[in-house]
């Protein structure tokens, strides 16, 4: 046990939260496109959700990253980089034209909290 | 005598860049039981510690930074001698060490950071001395490096992330070893290499490629260390588990509301 109670900072702990609610918006996002239109509306709900608190938890743990580590250039270049995913996302789903790319969007941000997560656990 | 010294019958006080330009400069000065206080700054420096003085920064290692002018040699060299400390610098871009004591005994090592060295701190045939809260990581070999050194305490310390081991005492007996962290090192955590009854309690040793390696080391004790070499591989698959648990749970909630499913 004394192996798990030292994992629980506070950092690894939003972060983890933050895996949790990626998965979360991964499959509801996945559900969506699977479904049609007029079915979906409730996955739509749910990863509209979803996705507005994974993005509130990234900012958290952006700020909490750069507040203990420093404002580093390499780091907010990532935390950046992964802002700006978020944003495209967003700005591909709400296009018509562009939203066939937006499962591949979402497996990267998906893919990118997976690396928030190695980097941030103990 | 200079104005800055608070000059009297005991140890002076010795202020480098008001007193002397290089840190060198002042230990070159000083009296056995000085104390020298570093100014924040960079100085490109290879300081050889021969007396017995209290060397520390007066703003601590993040804004008293010293880095290696001959990057052939160690950072701070402290040989042959006893009873000084160094306290509160960073140490780096030394192929040899940032720290090197080399038979030195009771030697006192508090707040540095000692990255991107060769070796972070590296002790040679030194007996009695202490470390605390230094800080090695990011090194080239070892974050801190015992070799037939003996007696010494190393306490509250971090060799994290260094290209090979965090902690490494080869043929060193009788050492302190507690709440040390020593993770995320490419090779061992903590290694004990021919390496008799030392004492190694409550350190974090965690994502190591092994955790606490004792090869040829008798009568040592291992007490409450924690170690969790694969949690980087454990902990998202439980994360991803529990997110689909919560996506089930979220989808019955939200059928309560709306009828489509």
């Amino acid at each position: 046990m004394t192996a798990i109670t030292r994992i629980l900072d506070f950092n690894t702990i939003v972060a983890s939260i933050g895996l949790i609610m990626a998965t979360m918006s991964l499959i509801t996002g996945i559900q969506t496109v699977k479904q049609d239109r007029g079915s979906a509306v409730m996955m739509v709900k749910m990863h509209k959700l979803d996705g507005y608190v994974t993005c509130q938890i990234y900012l958290a743990v952006a700020v909490l990253s750069l507040s203990n580590g420093g404002f580093k250039l390499w780091p907010v270049i990532g935390w950046i980089a992964g802002l700006v995913l978020i944003i495209v996302k967003i700005a591909v789903v709400r296009n018509i034209k562009f939203r066939k790319y937006s499962s591949r969007l979402g497996i990267m941000l998906f893919l990118s909290w997976l690396f928030i997560i190695y980097q941030h656990i103990t | 005598m200079f104005c800055g010294w608070n000059s009297g019958p005991e140890a002076a006080t010795i202020y480098v860049r008001d007193n002397y330009n290089t840190i060198q400069d002042a230990i070159d000065s000083a009296l056995a039981g000085d104390t020298v206080i570093v100014r924040e700054g960079e100085y490109p420096e290879n300081i050889k510690v021969t007396k017995p003085l209290t060397i520390k920064s007066e703003k601590g290692p993040d804004k008293t930074i010293v880095k290696a002018a001959k990057s052939g040699e160690p950072v701070f060299y402290i040989s042959e001698m006893k009873n000084a400390a160094i306290i509160g610098f960073t140490a780096k871009e030394s192929s040899i060490a940032g720290i090197y004591l080399n038979k030195a005994d009771n030697i006192e090592l508090k707040n540095n950071k000692t990255p991107q060295n060769r070796n972070g701190i590296f002790l040679y045939s030194s007996n009695d001395n202490i470390l605390t809260n230094n800080n090695s990581n990011e090194n080239d070999l070892t974050g801190i490096y015992l070799e037939s050194s003996h007696n010494n305490t190393l306490e509250k310390n971090e060799a994290n992330s260094n290209k090979e081991k965090g902690i490494f005492l080869n043929a060193s007996n009788n050492n302190n070893l507690i709440h040390n962290i020593a993770s995320r090192n490419e090779w061992n955590g903590i290694t004990l290499w021919v390496s008799n009854n030392n004492r190694v309690e409550k350190n974090e040793v965690m994502r190591n490629t092994y955790s606490i390696v004792l090869s040829g080391s008798m009568g040592n004790v291992l007490n409450e260390n924690h170690t969790w070499t694969n949690l980087y591989i454990i902990l998202p698959i439980i994360l991803i588990y529990i997110g689909v648990i919560m996506f089930f749970i979220q989808r019955k909630i939200f059928s309560l509301f709306y009828s489509e499913i």
